[in-house]
Formats: structure tokens, C-alpha cells, sequence
């Protein structure tokens, strides 16, 4: 961050270094806000969030449900969309996180829902237009996804707090949506050629 | 006497048509005249699909081409040129022996090329501008230049060289293995299953994830460069060295965590499980961090 | 690599990373955040003379540009932008506190305004910031955009809200005040 400014005497002001690091790191706080804000604007256009998400009987081709959303603001920017859970927070979550450092926001985001709902319903005719091999492949990435995230659920219902286990569930909630959206693109790539 | 004569000038009808039809299955040569540092276009089922770079203003196609392909497009407008495998709307059954299309594609050397396949193994040699490789199932083996590169596919393996040169690179795979060597620059990777291994130097970002695959990466980091790691249950392999030192902060659920540097992980938390290693190497100008619940995590330097 | 080319592969790094920012990747903000960030608190520093002051302004810094990356050009310099919603920070902090200073009498020298700023004789780090520490808020801010910075009149006067003239006037202010606190002639 500091620019590798001259200690000592200098001949011109033009030689003072622009770059001072500050006293502490003030990422934290930024992120905290941007995170924060985040969460907020989303939870402010939300409709109300089902109590849990209503899961598919183990099973990716039965009939799409509503899924709700899980949001850590700091960890969504890499998806297609915004990823949150419906469930409702465990107790530990909402209160005040280590060192600023990360809030967990349990929100539900409307776009996440619609955008989920759509891909589950053409998902079984998505799938029928890939070549078998890639097909079966799908299934049973999504199901590694599905398994994860009940070993993480699991992990989570023993130490609600704990914020690895937090980051790295709304990594496969993201994950799931990827791989939905690349199998629309698939699909729809085959049809097109 | 009648239906005879509707049977036979049916049967007269169809042969003709087939004999038409017969051009297609065959071979096909065209080239088309196109600019420097135009964009080229292409598209095709099966088979496979290999570009090569030349140093000619022109898009040069030539193709063996498989019983289901109607016809082959090749247009060529203003700096956009487009090669497209049309397959018959419905195939009429004959089978000639040669099921797959073998499309080899020369475009100019700083041409952006855009690649899709559905179950083609799409491979690229020697183009310098940005690229963007689609296939569904079919392998992708590429080289990169210092331009922009992008390879996604759902169930094949992605296997990129570089050369050296900073790029910003985006290899995804739903299923398949990922492999990145001899790259510089940024690399955002993930994979559901597949086994990502990479080499960055220099190396500026990498952002990689799995849910059960393991990923391995050996980098020489930039000032300021920043690695994320995260998978579910894959195990996380880092070698890393900066000239300006970084940070790291490792954390798994239940998984081992071990490094080079003679430092014990410690309880993420008193009464949780879970253990975490933090610390700092020279001046920690670089950040890297990797997660995992119950894979195993390494640090080493490079 | 060469200078220019470095320069370049700087500039597309960074387009890459607003680009991805924008998009909400917060983690590529962060990037940009260790990049910019002495340089942004710098400037606050050098304006607020305050540290606690200088980190809130940087803060507000950053997450009003989280806020407006959407109207962030890509063709311009993403410091600059930083550096302007800085000093919009800094002066609205500064206005809410504090009365207004009167703007300086000062006769212009046209012919002598483009200045590199050295110094008759090597003058300490921490005395030179001292003697810019001591200066009004006007004649500063202009000497601290300018000379530190390196923004010309124009885009200084345009930053602090000024007419290019007054800015200019605040900067002869500021060279004229150095030289008697330093007691060296400052170029």
C-alpha cells in the first residue's frame, strides 16, 4: 500500500511519497458496510421467506420447489446471481461476528428464487438435449453438491456460528446455480448447432 | 401400371436426393479473406474441432465431414467470420461410415475466436487474442496468449498451456479435470468433482473451487496478489512464493493442515471443532487463504 | 516487460477488477481497496491533518466508490475517481465542522505558476510535511493535489470546487507560505 517513498532530506515536494499506510487495516470496516448494505437493500425488496427450504425428495429431476436463499455478503459476487438459504438463522448468526471482520445475512433474494425455480423446471428437458455420457455426469455432480451440502447442514445444526462452514455452503448454493446455468447454455448450444 | 409408375418415380425421387446428399459426407475446403485482429466464429456438433494460428489475413477451413452434416457455412462480413456445421434437420438414416466431423480451422494469429462444440474436442494452438472454448462433453486443449482466455465445458477435461504471458483466465468444468501450466496472471477455476492443477508465474489472482476435487497450485505471487482456495471435501494443495511476502490463513473442519514453516495449527475455536494455521512470510504484501471442511490443506513455498 | 507495457497490463488489471466489482464481487474490491488505499489516506492525511479523521475519511472513501461503481467510467484512471470522491469526502466532513476561510488577496504571477515544486536545498521529509501541515485549509488542499498528487490546475481546481484561477491563487499562497516557514526558495 505505502509507495517506497525517500526517508530523510528530498529536493522536491514532488518527492514525498503519495501512499501513507494507515495505523490498522480499515478493510474490515469497509467490507462490514459493503456486506451489510448489501444484505439490507436485498432484505428490503424481499417477499417473506419460507421457514426452510423445501427440499427436493433427494432427487434433481422431481418437480422444481420454492427454494429460499442463503446471502454472505462478502462471498456473492462470484456467482451468476446472488445465492441465499430460506432457512431461518441459527441462533449465533445474526449476533455480532469476530472482529467486524464477517456478518452472516440471512436473506431471502427474489431474483435467486425466480432464476432457481426456472432452471429446476426445464432442467429435466435441459438435460435430455445433452449427450448421455455428459447427462449422467450432471446428475451426479449435482448430487455431490446435494450431498455436500447436507454434510455442511449437519456440521452447521452443531456450531450454527461457525463462519467457515457459512462461507462454504453458500459456495455450493453458487455452485448448484452455476452448474444449472451451464447446463441451460449446454442445452441450448446443442439446439442452436 | 400407375402405382408402378408413382413407386418407381418415388424411388427415382429419393436416389436423387441421396445423391445430392452424398456431397456432404466428403471432405470441404473453402478459405475466406478476414482481418488481423478479427473475430472468428465457430461451430460444430461432434467430432472435433482444431484451430491454428497463421499469419495470413484469411480463414482457412478444411473438413472431413460426418453423415449427419447438411452443410458447412462459412461466412465471412466486415471483421466477423463465422464457420458453422449444419446438421440435417432429420437424418434419413444412410450411414456412410464416417459418423464424426474433423474440422481444422487456420484463422489469423490475433483473431478472437469464439468455439463451441456440443460433443466436439475443441483444440487450439498458437492464437494470441482472447478466446472463448464451449464444449458440453468434449475435451478442451488450448494455448493461451496474453489476451483474455475462457474455456468452460460440463463433463470435459480443460488442459491449457500458456506461455508466460499475463492473461486473464476463466476454466470452469461441472465435471471434468482442470489442468493450467507455464500460465501468468489471474486464473478463476472451479470444478464440482474434477481435479484442478495449476501453475501461475507470475501470478496475480487465483481463485479456485471445488465441492470434492482437490486442487493443487504452485505460483510465484505478484505484490499485492491474492489466493483463494475453497472446496467442500477436496483436499488443498498450495506452493507459493513471493519476492514481498504474504499472508496466510488456512482453515479446515476436520481435515489435516500442514506446512513448510514449522508453525501448528490451532483451535478455530474453544469449544467448536475445526483448527486453522494464520501467519505471515516476509513483508505479506500477497494473501492466501484455503478452506476446506474435511479435506486436507498444504502450504509450502514454491 | 517494459514501462509502457507494465503500464498498460496495470490498467487492464485494474478494468478487470472494476469490471468484477461492479458485478459485486466484493473480494475484487478488496483487491482494488490494498491497492488504492495508502494513496487515498494519504491525501486524506495531508487535508484532515487528523489520523483518526483521515482513516474515517478513507473509509467513507471506499464505500461510497463500492456505491458508484456503476458511474464509474471505465476510460479514466480509477485512482482519480478515488481521489475525487476523497476530497469530496474530506471538504463535506470539513464543511459540517468548520466556517469557510476567507479566500486569499493574492496577485497572480501568470509566467510563474507552472512549478516543479524543488527546493533551494535538501529540506528533512518531516519538516517539509510539518510546514504543509501548518498551512491553511485552501492554500493546501490546492498544494496537496497539485504538487503531491501531480493533478494539474484544472483537475485541482475541479476537485476542490474552485475556479481554476482562485486554485492558482491558493497555490501561490501555499508556495509563498513555505518559503517563509522553511526559509528556503521553494521552485
Amino acid at each position: 500500500m505505502t509507495d517506497e517513498g525517500p526517508k530523510g532530506a528530498i529536493r522536491s515536494l514532488r518527492d514525498l511519497p503519495q501512499g501513507i499506510e494507515p495505523s490498522r487495516d480499515l478493510w474490515p470496516q469497509i467490507e462490514a458496510q459493503i456486506a451489510g448494505r448489501a444484505g439490507l437493500e436485498a432484505e428490503a425488496s424481499a417477499p417473506a421467506a419460507p421457514a426452510r427450504r423445501a427440499r427436493l425428495p433427494g432427487r434433481w429431476l422431481a418437480a422444481a420447489a420454492m427454494v429460499g436463499c442463503l446471502a454472505v455478503g462478502v462471498w456473492i459476487g462470484r456467482s451468476v446471481l446472488p445465492g441465499a438459504a430460506p432457512k431461518a438463522p441459527p441462533a449465533a448468526v445474526t449476533s455480532g461476528a469476530a472482529d467486524g471482520a464477517l456478518q452472516a445475512a440471512w436473506v431471502s433474494d427474489p431474483r435467486y428464487q425466480r432464476e432457481h425455480a426456472a432452471l429446476m423446471r426445464s432442467l429435466g428437458a435441459q438435460l435430455a438435449a445433452l449427450p448421455p455420457a455428459s447427462r449422467t455426469k450432471v446428475l451426479a455432480s449435482l448430487e455431490t453438491i446435494h450431498e455436500a451440502q447436507q454434510q455442511i447442514e449437519a456440521q452447521l445444526g452443531k456450531d450454527p456460528g461457525n463462519a467457515l462452514l457459512q462461507e462454504l455452503l453458500v459456495n455450493t448454493y453458487q455452485d448448484e446455480m452455476r452448474v444449472l446455468t451451464d447446463v441451460r447454455e449446454a442445452s441450448n448450444a446443442g439446439r442452436g448447432i | 401400371m400407375q402405382r408402378t409408375y408413382r413407386w418407381l418415380a418415388a424411388s427415382l425421387a429419393l436416389l436423387a436426393s441421396a445423391a445430392v446428399l452424398a456431397d456432404a459426407p466428403g471432405t470441404f475446403e473453402k478459405e475466406v479473406p478476414a482481418e488481423a485482429k478479427g473475430v472468428v466464429e465457430i461451430s460444430s456438433t461432434s467430432g472435433t474441432i482444431e484451430v491454428t494460428a497463421w499469419d495470413k489475413a484469411a480463414v482457412g477451413v478444411k473438413a472431413e465431414l460426418g453423415s449427419e452434416v447438411d452443410h458447412v457455412e462459412v461466412t465471412s462480413s466486415g471483421n466477423h467470420t463465422s464457420v458453422h456445421v449444419q446438421l440435417h434437420a432429420h437424418g434419413i438414416g444412410f450411414n456412410w461410415g464416417r459418423d464424426e466431423t474433423h474440422l481444422h480451422v487456420q484463422v489469423p494469429k490475433d483473431s478472437e475466436l469464439d468455439v463451441s462444440g456440443v460433443s466436439a474436442e475443441v483444440t487450439t494452438t498458437g492464437v494470441q487474442g482472447a478466446q472463448r472454448l464451449h464444449s458440453v462433453s468434449g475435451d478442451i486443449t488450448a494455448e493461451t496468449g496474453p489476451s483474455d482466455f475462457e474455456a468452460k465445458s460440463v463433463s470435459g477435461n480443460l488442459k491449457v498451456r500458456g506461455h508466460g504471458q499475463p492473461a486473464r483466465l476463466r476454466l470452469h468444468s461441472v465435471s471434468g479435470n482442470i489442468e493450467l501450466k507455464h500460465a501468468a496472471g489471474e486464473l478463476d477455476t472451479s470444478t464440482v468433482s474434477g481435479e484442478i492443477t495449476a501453475e501461475l508465474d507470475p501470478a496475480r489472482t487465483f481463485h479456485a473451487r471445488s465441492t470434492s476435487g482437490d486442487i493443487t497450485f504452485e505460483g510465484r505471487l505478484q505484490r499485492n496478489a491474492d489466493v483463494d482456495v475453497q472446496s467442500v471435501n477436496g483436499d488443498l494443495k498450495v506452493r507459493a512464493a513471493s519476492e514481498d511476502g504474504f499472508q496466510y490463513e488456512l482453515q479446515s473442519l476436520s481435515g489435516d493442515i500442514s506446512d513448510c514453516f514449522n508453525i501448528k495449527p490451532e483451535r478455530s475455536s474453544e469449544y467448536g471443532p475445526g483448527h486453522k494455521l494464520e501467519g505471515t512470510r516476509g513483508a505479506g504484501s500477497a494473501h492466501v487463504r484455503l478452506k476446506t471442511m474435511s479435506g486436507d490443506l498444504e502450504l509450502c513455498d514454491h | 516487460m517494459k514501462a509502457a507495457q507494465v503500464e498498460s497490463s496495470r490498467i487492464d488489471w485494474e478494468g478487470a477488477l472494476v469490471e468484477r466489482a461492479r458485478a459485486g464481487d466484493a473480494r475484487a474490491f478488496e483487491r482494488l481497496y490494498r491497492e488504492h488505499a495508502g494513496r487515498v489516506y494519504g491525501l486524506c492525511l495531508r487535508m484532515t491533518r487528523q489520523p483518526h479523521l483521515a482513516e474515517d475519511c478513507t473509509q467513507e472513501t471506499f464505500i461510497n466508490a463500492w456505491r458508484a461503481l456503476a458511474q464509474f467510467e471505465t476510460r479514466s484512471a480509477f485512482s482519480t475517481w478515488l481521489h475525487r470522491i476523497a476530497v469530496n469526502v474530506t471538504l463535506a466532513r470539513r464543511r459540517r465542522s468548520a466556517r469557510d476561510e476567507p479566500l486569499p488577496e493574492v496577485e497572480v504571477e501568470e509566467e510563474a505558476i507552472e512549478r516543479d515544486w524543488t527546493l533551494e536545498t535538501p529540506i528533512e521529509v518531516e519538516e517539509i510535511e510539518n510546514a504543509i501541515g501548518a498551512l491553511p485549509e485552501g492554500a493546501r488542499d490546492a498544494l496537496v493535489l497539485h504538487a503531491l498528487y501531480g493533478y494539474s490546475h484544472s483537475e485541482a481546481a475541479q476537485m476542490l470546487g474552485l475556479a481554476e484561477g482562485t486554485c492558482k491563487a491558493q497555490l501561490h499562497r501555499a508556495r509563498k507560505l513555505l518559503r517563509e516557514r522553511l526559509n528556503v526558495e521553494v521552485g
